[in-house]
């Protein structure tokens, strides 16, 4: 495939995912309010990932403070270790590993659903039953994505730290409330608020790349898979492009 | 042929005149004509890509049509807007080829998410009775807590019948109704077109390439060939036709 | 169905352009950040600025308010530095405030500390240019230390071998200087210039040997030097050597013409030491000599002690006795 060939089909992608994004924003305001249908979404994708999202944050939590360890240890810096860890999760590992994980699980759960549901004319069949499809299926999972996705990084930095803090207890001489005592003394809103914004923006493009995908799939059962797959592919990249804009920007407004 | 079918023959409730649809460079409807009468079921023949399904998806508002006149109900598809679109298809109901239940959701679920948008129509009556009546309809009434998955594809076509009925139609677009499955439940769902139209008085298209259901559930034939209203007549007449491409179905 | 498609190409030209400039745009917003509030800028001249580049962080008593712009020579030897200080910080830097330059924290960039001066004064204006501050360079201090023991060395080689001369001749000097108080005043005078002199080389030795300890460590001992209060203490400690090293040049200067004068000998001195006035000149001297070398050995003892230098003293005092037990 030529290149021009390959260019001419990522700025079509993304033109059409902007305008999916903008339909979504113009859908979004007028009623009908799918209040139940968003309710139940919140509760699987929350509920879903719930499992996932604790498992890596523990583990990583754990394999963080292992391995910086050592090396803080060195420099007689061992009393830095919470903050430090508390630090580098808040910021920056908590929210780009929830999202990814998200990617993975929810972005390439809605990109199959809604393929499928193409694929077999239930979209078709709301919106020939008189509920608009793209409000009850789209706006309430790309809703749900944004809404949940934050509280899916506050409890993985939470148990993160957790991992942090058991492996601080058992190779070192901390105890649980020192160590969390240390992670706040030097943790402030300026940690938080950043981070949990981007984590709305992350929950957005996870589900409106997830959402366009199963949405637009036109190319039968086959296309299903290819549709999760690229799901995950295209919300991860984004995920990543995001963050690079957020700290950009979170450098600007904390870091003066 | 049929009894109990009432067929009001100056009251069209669709009418299409010179229909145009193309995707692309392919032009699948080159003006196509149809009348459907009140109360008529009328069988739409033609081969695998020959437009049968994109005829209908127009009808039903789900695909915009380039040209042509398209009157559903008296009222004319292209000038609707999305509101008004919503109001004119409880009357219009659609069964989907593959069922299109809802993977998600129960069979009460399925037959309750029409019903969502539309109370209003249906205000009086309890959803739950409703439900149950519809499912007695189709002889399903014991699938009613059933996941879709659990279905055979037989009972799937029933249970969207049933979902498609809920509403009381006026009109019924049926897509294949009879496809993948074996010849007896084909008869069977055949049958079962028959018994609605005469219990309800509906009208219906049914877009097929079985013979049987045709010859069954018809009152009477479209041949659909290169985009157009090739010939139209009763099973009985077109199936004694002599020109090749009516005569290639029937063969 | 063509045309929508190009539309969207379009779009995704669109949007994914808009992103790129938009990222830019926050980076280089980033970059210059003073950009986002009102700035105003100040300049300030130093002979040294010690790897200072554009874009360091500058701090008024400790709180960033802005930014280098520019780190330009004027002359040879003079480097002007300027400032981009946000602008709600203006009333708070007057025109006496002092700029130098420092370290951030323990292995950190370099940054321009800007402390407030003593006194009032006018808050600074758009270019105004702020006096500087350079740290107080040890190596002038140390060559100045130098030629004054030299000197002390010489000298107390001339007392010693005109005491020699006194003692042994029959001049008009002995008789003149063989009161006993005289000769105990000029062997202590010569005991402690020895000593002085002594003390003198080894604290310029030690000295060095911090100096370099300093220059190899800059990140390890910096931070002490950014930090103003530790700066002051070692600056006026410095200062006070400088000033005794240069008073006790000036002693031994006037000393050694006086030992001069002696050694030319002759009618000369003779009449300069049957003179009383003379000789009582002679002894003020060599009590101010004293004086002076005391209160050197006694500047010298408070910089050993004098907690900066103690750790390189002490490690130059090892060293020595490492070499001893060799």
């Amino acid at each position: 495939m030529g290149m021009v060939v390959k260019l001419k089909e990522y700025f079509h992608q993304a033109g059409e995912i902007s305008l999916f994004a903008w339909r979504f924003l113009t859908e979004f305001f007028r009623p009908p309010y799918e209040w139940k249908e968003l309710l139940r979404q919140c509760y699987l994708i929350g509920n879903k990932s719930f499992g996932l999202v604790g498992a890596t944050g523990f583990i990583m939590g754990i394999v963080l403070t292992l391995q910086t360890r050592p090396t803080l240890i060195e420099f007689g810096a061992e009393s830095w270790m919470p903050s430090m860890v508390g630090i580098a999760i808040v910021r920056e590992i908590g929210p780009v590993l929830t999202a990814l994980i998200c990617a993975g699980k929810i972005g390439s759960g809605i990109g199959a659903e809604l393929a499928s549901m193409k694929v077999t004319e239930q979209i078709d069949a709301m919106e020939v039953s008189g509920t608009n499809p793209f409000k009850y299926l789209v706006i309430t999972r790309v809703l749900a994505c944004t809404l949940m996705l934050p509280v899916l990084v506050v409890y993985s930095d939470l148990i993160s730290l957790l991992g942090s803090a058991i492996v601080e207890n058992i190779k070192g001489d901390v105890s649980f409330q020192l160590y969390f005592n240390n992670v706040f003394l030097y943790l402030n809103f300026g940690d938080l608020n950043p981070s949990i914004l981007k984590s709305f923006f992350f929950g957005f493009a996870i589900g409106i790349v997830g959402c366009y995908k199963g949405y637009t799939s036109d190319k039968g059962t086959e296309g299903v898979g290819r549709t999760a797959n690229a799901a995950v592919v295209i919300s991860s990249m984004l995920v990543f492009v995001l963050d690079f804009i957020a700290v950009l920007i979170t450098d600007i407004f904390y870091e003066l | 042929m049929k009894t109990g079918a009432v067929i009001d023959y100056k009251n069209p409730v669709i009418g299409i005149r010179n229909l145009w649809k193309s995707f692309g460079s392919n032009n699948v409807l080159q003006g196509f004509d149809l009348q459907l009468h009140s109360g008529e079921n009328v069988a739409i023949m033609g081969k695998s890509g020959s437009g049968k399904s994109v005829l209908i998806k127009c009808i039903i508002g789900l695909l915009p049509i380039d040209d042509g006149e398209l009157i559903v109900l008296g009222k004319s598809i292209p000038e609707l807007n999305q509101h008004a679109l919503d109001e004119l298809r409880t009357d219009v109901g659609f069964q989907f080829q593959g069922s299109a239940l809802y993977d998600s959701m129960t069979v009460r679920e399925n037959l309750e998410f029409p019903l969502r948008r539309h109370r209003e129509k249906l205000k009086n009556i309890a959803v739950d009775d409703l439900v149950k009546e519809s499912l007695e309809n189709v002889g399903l009434l014991h699938a009613i807590d059933m996941m879709p998955s659990e279905l055979s594809g037989g009972m799937k076509k029933r249970i969207a019948l049933a979902r498609t009925l809920i509403m009381r139609p006026k009109i019924i677009l049926y897509d294949e109704p009879t496809s993948g499955l074996d010849p007896v439940t084909g008869k069977e769902i055949s049958m079962l077109i028959n018994e609605i139209q005469e219990r309800f008085q509906t009208a219906a298209l049914i877009i097929t390439h079985d013979l049987g259901c045709a010859k069954v559930a018809s009152d009477r034939m479209v041949i659909l060939h290169e985009g157009k209203n090739y010939a139209e007549s009763t099973y009985d007449e077109l199936s004694q036709s002599n020109d090749p491409p009516v005569k290639a179905f029937f063969t | 169905m063509d045309k929508s498609t190009g539309k969207t190409i379009r779009l995704g030209v669109f949007v994914t352009l808009g992103a790129l400039i938009f990222t830019a745009g926050v980076y280089l917003i980033g970059q210059k950040q003073s950009l986002f509030s009102q700035t105003f800028t100040i300049r300030a001249v130093f002979g040294n600025v010690s790897g200072l580049q554009s874009g360091n962080n500058v701090r008024f008593s400790g709180i960033n308010v802005g930014a280098v712009t520019s780190v330009t020579f004027i002359n040879d030897s003079l480097i002007e530095v300027r400032m981009r200080i946000r602008e709600s910080y203006r009333p708070y830097i007057k025109k006496n405030a002092v700029a130098s330059v420092g370290t951030d924290g323990l292995m950190g960039n370099k940054l321009i500390n800007i402390s407030p001066g003593k006194g009032m004064a006018d808050p600074v204006e758009n270019e105004y240019m702020i006096h500087s501050y350079s740290r107080v360079d040890t190596d002038a201090i140390i060559t100045t230390l130098n030629t004054t023991s030299d000197n002390a060395a010489l000298l107390t080689h001339n007392l010693v071998e005109l005491t020699n001369q006194i003692r042994s001749g029959k001049s008009t000097v002995h008789e003149l200087l063989y009161g006993e108080e005289m000769r105990d005043e000029i062997m202590l005078t010569i005991n402690n210039l020895r000593a002085a002199s002594e003390t003198a080389n080894s604290i310029t030795h030690q000295l060095n040997q911090v100096t370099r300890n300093i220059r190899q460590g800059e990140g390890t001992l910096g931070w002490l030097l950014t930090d103003t209060t530790a700066q002051e203490q070692i600056s006026q400690t410095l200062q006070s050597l400088e000033q005794t090293g240069k008073n006790l040049q000036a002693i031994t200067d006037s000393l050694t013409i006086v030992i001069e004068t002696l050694k030319s000998g002759g009618g000369t001195a003779s009449m300069l030491l049957n003179d009383t006035a003379a000789a009582n000149d002679l002894k003020q001297t060599l009590e101010n000599l004293n004086s002076g070398t005391t209160s050197l050995n006694n500047n010298l003892e408070a910089l050993r002690y004098s907690w900066p230098f103690k750790k390189g003293i002490k490690k130059a005092e090892k060293e020595a006795a490492k070499k001893q037990e060799r």
